[in-house]
């Protein structure tokens, strides 16, 4: 019998067709060799890579799952959670471009847009000639969205009127159309509202510790009109921004894998070639006790993705089996990676290896598209029938 | 414009080739489109969209996986013309150079772009030789290329500078590092690649002998395959500091012959 691959210990591979594992080395290699020799130093100066965007899109990563009608490439759901891995092996920044751009902007869009919406929209973000963002986080209503206190008031003229402010907007600034969700007099409502749209500003938030390579911004409306035609027509009530983090949090949890995968393989390069008191650093038991639970966690992790995927492709998927996965997979990467830098020793503090990069990543990865504790509370309902926050 | 490429698998750099019978094995190596090759499939596509023209690529080998190759489809080649002869891995450009001249006999091709070698025996004989047997010009390691008039004016890289060579159509122009920076594939490209026309030939079906993939034919034989030594441990001087100076000077000057 072969020896399992430490990689791929349960042989995920013999599950994968022909064309997944093609779409996940060829983004695999991309993320090698463009994105990993600049992500360092796009970190350490608080800045994301815009210069590589066009070939993402090029490559067709951006909502790669939506019809080839709109310029995509009509991927399955598990070649799209390959996708996510190999980016977040790169960077949650990345990662969270992607995801923002294709579950969170394209995919409502195309769900509960116009036709007119789609076709404007969906080919530009599908090429990267239009950046997206999502609006639905406020300064006080996070786990709550329910609270929210963006309203959109009909206007006059058969438009919107759009007050609030929204707050954790990954890509806000460098955004050119916001998917917006505001309360309606009719309930909630979905806009799309284009930046230069005046009252509207996205200013970025700096000083973050996580995410150094994203942009994360607020939005501020301001007495901002928005044409009818902007309204998503179809979307109805709050579960349908519910929806969209249900989509996102699936690639979410499988891009955790990639973070993980990342600090796995540093941890063991490193361990395998420094050496104290006459040995390599993985000859110690500490360490390979480690070594031994990372590649449970990551093999679990996987499994669960693949299962995940195929729910999904049939679409039987339920939105609490999301929930598991984004948590366990979330923590689990976290923790691999707080672990991998403590096993790089004080060269694991260092933007010379990736793992203190991913670790402070992941921090916000735990949090946002909801948080490890409100999944926690999701899971909770699942197995007892009663709500812990509603 | 009808565009071929000549494509190779070659096994890549990470691999580990150990001897085996004297001969390279392929055991545990894992294959891919021979680098330069790739820029030569960029720079076929890249012409094949400016001037609306087709492009297929021909190889001879299939030693790996059919992925290797899709790849190429992959990145926006046509249609995939490959010769079966797994035996004729590195041994053979002269045998492969026949092959490959006849396949194209028939299919005429405006342009016939490779890589200027592989970078597996790194000969660097079967495109030239291509163009031998077609009585076809050629360029070799071309940094850029610019078709016009039914011709093509290329640019290489010399000692002393960059070099024009003008050539009339159809001609055999190899491609060097720097001709253009190869595409990844397209999600879209991926999942059609398999869609695309995939012919494999046997060399009876080309009118061809057997003979050609006889390693005699190449001309060259191979005497013996040896691994690079291991590297010596480096040897630290002691000292004082002018005793050093004056041990290392003489190192470098009788031991090593450094100077």
């Amino acid at each position: 019998m072969a020896k399992p691959d430490v990689f791929d210990f349960f042989d995920a591979e013999s599950l994968l067709t022909d064309d997944q594992k093609a779409i996940r080395d060829t983004v695999r290699a991309w993320v090698s060799e463009r994105f990993m020799p600049i992500i360092a130093d796009h970190f350490e100066a608080h800045t994301f890579p815009m210069e590589i965007v066009s070939e993402m899109a090029e490559m067709g990563l951006l909502g790669p799952t939506l019809p080839e009608k709109y310029g995509c490439a009509g991927v399955d759901n598990i070649s799209y959670g390959l996708i996510m891995q190999e980016l977040e092996r790169g960077d949650s920044g990345l990662r969270s471009f992607a995801s923002v751009q294709g579950a969170l902007v394209m995919h409502p869009i195309f769900t509960w847009g116009s036709d007119d919406q789609k076709d404007y929209w969906l080919p530009r973000l599908a090429k990267a000639e239009a950046v997206g963002c999502f609006g639905l986080t406020e300064p006080d209503y996070g786990s709550d969205p329910g609270g929210m206190i963006t309203r959109a008031y009909p206007a006059d003229d058969g438009g919107y009127v759009l007050n609030g402010a929204k707050m954790w907007i990954t890509n806000g600034t460098i955004a050119d159309v916001a998917v917006v969700w505001a309360k309606t007099p009719d309930g909630f409502g979905g806009f799309l509202v284009e930046k230069g749209m005046p009252g509207f500003t996205a200013p970025e938030t700096f000083k973050k510790l996580s995410l150094r390579a994203s942009v994360t911004s607020e939005l501020i409306f301001d007495n901002v009109k928005i044409p009818s035609k902007n309204r998503l027509p179809d979307a109805h009530g709050l579960k349908c921004p519910l929806k969209c983090l249900t989509q996102a949090r699936y690639g979410i949890a499988w891009g955790a894998i990639g973070a993980a995968i990342d600090c796995f393989a540093c941890a063991i390069e490193y361990q395998k070639s420094r050496r104290q008191f006459d040995k390599p650093l993985a000859g110690f038991q500490i360490q390979q006790a480690k070594f031994a639970d990372m590649l449970t966690e990551i093999t679990a992790a996987r499994m669960l993705c693949m299962r995940l995927g195929k729910l999904k492709d049939e679409g039987k998927m339920h939105h609490a089996q999301v929930s598991l996965a984004k948590r366990n997979n979330v923590m689990m990467a976290l923790r691999i990676a707080r672990e991998a830098r403590q096993m790089l020793g004080a060269s694991g503090i260092t933007l010379e290896y990736p793992v203190m990069r991913h670790m402070a990543n992941l921090e916000s990865v735990l949090t946002y598209e909801g948080t490890h504790d409100i999944h926690t509370l999701v899971l909770g309902e699942a197995v007892t029938g009663i709500s812990a926050f509603r | 414009m009808k565009i071929a490429v000549l494509v190779k698998e070659v096994p890549n750099t990470e691999s580990r080739p150990r001897i085996e019978g004297g001969r390279v094995s392929r055991d545990g190596i894992d294959y891919v489109v021979n680098p330069y090759d790739e820029y030569a499939v960029e720079e076929a596509i890249t012409k094949a969209e400016a001037l609306s023209g087709e492009t297929f690529f021909v190889t001879v080998g299939g030693v790996s996986e059919k992925k290797v190759l899709l790849n190429v489809l992959a990145m926006g080649i046509d249609r995939a013309i490959v010769v079966n002869r797994t035996d004729m891995e590195g041994s053979n450009p002269r045998g492969a150079a026949k092959i490959i001249a006849k396949v194209l006999e028939s299919e005429k091709p405006d342009l016939i772009l490779a890589g200027k070698q592989g970078v597996d025996y790194d000969y660097g004989q079967t495109p030239l030789l291509v163009a031998e047997y077609l009585g076809l010009p050629h360029v070799s390691m071309a940094i850029k290329i610019d078709i016009e008039d039914g011709k093509a004016i290329c640019e290489r890289n010399t000692d002393d500078g960059v070099e024009v060579v003008e050539v009339s159509l159809p001609a055999v122009i190899t491609a060097d590092k720097g001709l253009n920076l190869p595409r990844y594939p397209k999600l879209k490209g991926i999942m059609g690649a398999k869609k695309k026309p995939w012919e494999t030939k046997e060399l009876s079906d080309l009118g061809l002998d057997e003979s050609l993939a006889n390693p005699a034919e190449s001309q060259v034989e191979y005497v013996e395959f040896s691994t690079p030594p291991a590297r010596q441990a480096g040897r630290i001087i002691d000292g004082e500091p002018a005793d050093k100076v004056k041990e290392l000077v003489r190192a470098l000057s009788e031991d090593s012959k450094v100077f």
